[in-house]
């Protein structure tokens, strides 16, 4: 409307620090930048792949048993970790499951997950490496 | 009841007078079943009779009062002040929504959404109403009765960074409301609707912030409804890929 | 705004910037529910000024049945938040000060689950009498659900669980709810006919706002929501027949007058007040005078302080300040109006309720206990005049039902 111009309102803007407004806004903020760590690890990894596939399998692992990569993975798995459990802790948030008269809580979905992981990864070492 | 003091400090914006916002402060007296907007009332009946807010039913129904208490979205009508005993109380308007005058923020882009969503049943043909109700059993009902208690509030767009980084974002409130209606067993509006929240600024501009389910006063998870409208979208696109031919 | 008799319009304020503005029309349908807020107890949010009575009862229309003022049982002290029956009605238990379930003196056969009006009288001699708690919001009884358990109030009773934790901090598991009687619904209003029509062409009203009679003297539970839908679609329907005969008001016609009118008024002498007495002292005064003098139990002299009260506030409203000047969203200017028109609809309900001398329904005189169908089975009819409101009279219309003795 024309006539709202006489008295103008007051915008305001979104401030590059809103994030650290509360613990919430910050985890999540946390979540989204974790996924860079991910995204990073993972061409680090194809690329390794890739000496496997063009050379050999010593060349591959001569290639993560460099410092600076063994240290990128261990931070890499940190964060892969958290980005991993905050979207356990959502997945619960979003399908929570109906048992009798109540629903399954958020953390109890994390919590099922994580031990899912625990056996899938075992499993997969197993498989791969132990056996 | 002993009678303390609360020290509460509101945002004053006068568009005749200010040109830029400024913090008010005044003294309370309270008791302890008293909320901050029976503290604003009390300012406005006996110190201040200019500052200026929204509000009506006292009761967390008619979703007019809400305002940032100490930063955070919540409903003036719900909210003690003896929770921030020894404290100064901060108020100032809900943020990310323009302010027309001290607590007052501009509704009409809410407003705009509400509508867009058509907030209504909508059938292919109505029946004329001696044919009976259109019946719904209880579990039918419980699909979508939690968003059915949106009060219209708009804290869950003050919660909401994606919405304050992109106003056109469709938001939590509408896109929960439109997921009411899609989820209800009478409506035959899923064709009408769907475009509207899969459209570029609907359901999948959100990134699972969640902020939205935490200060709604009502108990709706908005966020909830975001995330299942997208999995009707997918699976409906999906299924659309699959059998081309209205295979529904 | 009125022109020969007829409707035509409304003048209405565009709160974001104060302007004052002309909406022409055909018709004009009132829909702006009821007064609650002439009380000091009220169920009724802050917008439940009697707006709507006040603008038909200043153009002509007289206000039907205004003494009927429903009275709720179970309503929050302070807040005036409702307790709905459903508490009752699951179980609950109206307990005074020495925890006696002091109905039995009044209901015996109906307990908890008898009529609201009883009810409301009931606590208000249990408070008389010193048998009621005493709060920093006067006295109140207790509403006791922890006999109920917690799945009943949990699944049941949600709402009242919610309300008693997060505006009194009380868990109504294991606390009683301390509860008073307060105003909860007008049976009066604009006098209209079945269709909604209020007598003056061009205008007509649906709701709480208007009287069609169907709630008597004494509504009955969940009966005001069925009223909206059924009156609002035949006024709708009434309004759209009578628009599609008539012409258009024409701009330029004489009711504009009425709008600088209105607006002279508003700047020139509302806004021009440096000093004087704040509105909200007029408000509060105005609540607790209705409420100590016109409230459930009333009698000649309650009555007739009522009237006087009502009359001096209007007198101190004209001499008011509004300090907010501002023209945009002027919240204290809009509050200033609306007890204008609060304490003309105020006014209707001593003047009906001293000349009707029986009790009735929601209608309760200490001085003529008795029901007077000889005499007063009839609508009291408040007409606006430059002085006190004239009260006359109109049949009822009895059709199915024959007015019975209550028992119970």
């Amino acid at each position: 409307m024309e006539d709202n111009k006489r008295y103008p309102e007051l915008r305001r803007r979104l401030s590059p620090g809103w994030w650290t407004a509360n613990r919430h806004y910050t985890m999540y903020m946390v979540r989204e930048w974790t996924s860079l760590f991910v995204a990073l690890y993972s061409l680090i990894f194809i690329y390794g792949l890739s000496l496997w596939a063009m050379g050999s399998r010593a060349d591959f692992l001569n290639f993560l048993k460099n410092p600076a990569i063994v240290g990128f993975s261990l931070i890499a798995l940190v964060f892969t970790m958290y980005h991993a459990a905050t979207w356990f802790y959502l997945l619960g948030a979003v399908a929570p499951v109906k048992i009798g008269r109540s629903r399954t809580k958020p953390w109890q979905a994390l919590v099922l997950n994580l031990i899912l992981l625990v056996i899938i990864s075992y499993l997969a070492i197993w498989l791969l490496v132990l056996r | 009841m002993s009678q303390d003091i609360a020290t509460i400090r509101v945002t004053r914006y006068r568009p005749e007078k200010d040109a830029k916002p400024f913090f008010q402060e005044y003294k309370v007296p309270y008791r302890h079943d008293m909320v901050v907007l029976d503290a604003l009332n009390y300012i406005k009946a006996e110190i201040d009779g200019s500052l200026t807010y929204r509000w009506s039913c006292r009761m967390g129904v008619c979703g007019s009062c809400g305002a940032n208490i100490d930063g955070e979205p919540k409903l003036t009508c719900a909210s003690f002040l003896h929770e921030f005993k020894g404290r100064t109380i901060t108020v100032e308007p809900m943020t990310h929504f323009p302010v027309i005058k001290d607590l007052v923020v501009d509704m009409q882009d809410f407003m705009e959404k509400l509508v867009k969503i058509k907030p209504w049943i909508i059938r292919e043909k109505e029946t004329p109403p001696e044919q009976g109700e259109y019946k719904q059993s209880a579990k039918e009902l419980e699909r979508y009765s939690q968003f059915s208690s949106c009060i219209n509030c708009m804290l869950c767009y003050a919660a909401c960074p994606i919405y304050g980084l992109n106003e056109k974002f469709l938001g939590p409130a509408a896109t929960a409301l439109a997921y009411r209606y899609i989820e209800d067993s009478r409506d035959q509006g899923k064709e009408v609707r769907f475009p509207i929240v899969h459209e570029m600024e609907g359901a999948w501009e959100c990134t699972l912030v969640g902020e939205c389910s935490v200060v709604c006063p009502k108990g709706v998870d908005p966020m909830l409804a975001i995330q299942k409208t997208k999995i009707l979208g997918a699976t409906n696109a999906i299924k659309s890929l699959l059998m081309p031919r209205g295979g529904r | 705004m009125v022109d020969d008799g007829r409707v035509e319009g409304v003048t209405a304020i565009e709160v974001r910037t104060g302007e004052l503005v002309t909406i022409l029309g055909k018709a004009v349908i009132i829909a702006t529910g009821g007064c609650g807020r002439i009380f000091q107890f009220t169920t009724n949010g802050w917008i439940k000024t009697g707006d709507g009575m006040a603008l038909a009862y200043r153009a002509g229309v007289p206000l039907k049945d205004m003494e009927m003022v429903q009275y709720h049982p179970t309503l929050l002290p302070n807040t005036g938040i409702l307790i709905t029956e459903a508490a009752r009605g699951e179980g609950g238990h109206l307990l005074n000060k020495d925890g006696e379930r002091f109905l039995k003196r009044y209901v015996p056969n109906k307990m908890e689950l008898g009529p609201r009006d009883i009810l409301s009288r009931a606590e208000m001699s249990e408070i008389n009498a010193g048998r009621g708690f005493e709060g920093p919001y006067g006295s109140y009884v207790n509403l006791d659900l922890t006999h109920l358990g917690k799945i009943t109030i949990e699944d049941k009773l949600p709402f009242v669980k919610e309300l008693a934790e997060k505006y009194l901090g009380i868990d109504p598991e294991h606390e009683p709810i301390p509860v008073r009687p307060g105003q909860h619904y007008m049976m009066g209003g604009v006098h209209t006919d079945m269709h909604g029509f209020t007598g003056m062409p061009g205008l007509y009203a649906a709701g709480e706002v208007a009287c069609v009679s169907m709630n008597g003297a004494n509504r009955l539970g969940s009966n005001s929501l069925t009223e909206c839908l059924v009156f609002g679609a035949a006024a709708g329907r009434a309004a759209a027949r009578y628009a599609v005969k008539m012409e258009s008001p024409s701009f330029g016609n004489p009711v504009q007058g009425e709008v600088m009118m209105e607006e002279k008024r508003i700047f020139d002498q509302i806004l021009k007040h440096e000093q004087g007495e704040r509105i909200s002292s007029v408000r509060t005064e105005m609540q607790n005078g209705m409420e100590k003098h016109v409230g459930i139990y009333r009698d000649e002299n309650s009555l007739k302080e009522g009237c006087r009260i009502i009359g001096d506030l209007k007198t101190r409203l004209s001499n008011a300040i509004v300090e907010d000047k501002d023209h945009v969203y002027n919240t204290e200017l809009v509050a200033a109006l609306e007890l204008d028109f609060m304490l003309d609809v105020a006014e209707t309900i001593p003047y009906s309720a001293i000349q009707r001398r029986e009790s009735r329904g929601a209608h309760y005189r200490t001085d003529y206990t008795k029901r007077d169908d000889a005499n007063f089975l009839t609508h009291s009819m408040a007409h606006k005049t430059p002085g006190p409101p004239r009260i006359d009279y109109s049949p009822v219309t009895i059709t199915r039902w024959k007015p019975e003795e209550r028992v119970y």
